[in-house]
């Protein structure tokens, strides 16, 4: 766990102050926290929080230490979202919380309109539809599954890195990884044969 | 790190087609939220906070000495009336031993009463 973790030169770098790193990564994190959550203003919520606690503790880290950090205070901010919810959940069951009737799953009706400009209609329609049934798949996933699969498939992040920004042994990574990536297999077995 | 499958480049090249889509609300939303992360890392810290936190500390100490001082003078007086209260019950058990020595022993002394009355009168007068 608490091996050096083996971390990107900073000339690869494609930012260099603390403000930089944040432009970089805010969308990424956002989608992911809303990905977690299912709720759009609770991950703006958790993304302010996770880039308040890293301009707070750690600015004065390096550059290569900045990602790592980031996504392991945005992970425990998740966490804490989950027990809270759990909590909740278990208190006020009639009520019970679920992203999908919740009405702000995603709210914003131009998140739908997924693609790029170079795509036709019909294949952007088609990547929406996969998208949609991505997110579905991905908050199905137990939590410590999701954290592996967002930060090695999404972000690209090493097994080192990943295990040093989940709090977990390598070992551990890699088997949460795997499953990860089983059960979306399964779950999206027609997936990309469009 | 081992190669990444067909399957784990679709679902990568769908994430990041996801982060492309990202609102302009949203994005603007996250600006502001940077923008406040790194305000507050050129504000020097909160100063004006001290005080309060001053006030709130000499209220609570306050709170707990008059809470105690309460709950001693309480004690006081519980033990005050609890002396009383053993006092009276020991006058009231010397009584009650009094009175039983008066019954057990000085019996005779009430019967005989009235013979001493007449006893002291004939003395006093002289005659019978």
């Amino acid at each position: 766990m608490d091996k050096p973790v083996t971390l990107a030169a900073v000339s690869d770098m494609p930012y260099r102050t603390i403000e930089e790193f944040l432009k970089f990564i805010e969308r990424r994190a956002f989608h992911m926290a809303r990905m977690g959550t299912g709720h759009t203003d609770t991950a703006l919520d958790i993304v302010q929080d996770s880039m308040y606690k890293l301009v707070e503790k750690y600015s004065a880290k390096t550059a290569p230490e900045w990602k790592p950090l980031f996504y392991r205070i945005l992970n425990s901010k998740l966490t804490d979202y989950y027990r809270r919810k759990a909590v909740r959940d278990k208190l006020f069951v009639w009520s019970k919380s679920r992203p999908d009737i919740d009405g702000d799953k995603f709210a914003d009706p131009t998140d739908k309109a997924i693609g790029r400009h170079s795509e036709t209609p019909d294949e952007m329609m088609m990547r929406g539809q996969r998208i949609e049934r991505l997110n579905d798949s991905v908050q199905q996933l137990p939590n410590r599954q999701r954290q592996a699969f967002m930060l090695r498939c999404w972000e690209g992040l090493s097994t080192i890195e990943t295990a040093a920004a989940m709090k977990i042994s390598e070992g551990s990574v890699k088997t949460h990884y795997s499953r990860a990536m089983h059960t979306l297999r399964d779950m999206l077995e027609d997936y990309r044969h469009d | 790190m081992t190669r990444p499958t067909k399957f784990e480049h679709h679902l990568k090249q769908d994430l990041l087609a996801t982060e492309e889509a990202t609102s302009a609300p949203e994005i603007f939303r996250l600006a502001q939220a940077r923008n406040h992360a790194l305000a507050q890392a050129h504000k020097p810290r909160a100063r004006f906070l001290w005080p309060a936190f001053g006030a709130s500390f000499a209220s609570a100490l306050l709170v707990v000495v008059l809470f105690n001082g309460q709950s001693g003078s309480e004690i006081g007086i519980e033990s005050k009336s609890e002396t009383i209260v053993e006092n009276s019950l020991a006058n009231e058990s010397i009584n009650d031993e009094e009175l039983i020595y008066i019954d057990d022993d000085n019996i005779d002394l009430y019967e005989d009463l009235d013979f001493y009355y007449w006893l002291a009168e004939t003395d006093w007068d002289g005659t019978s």
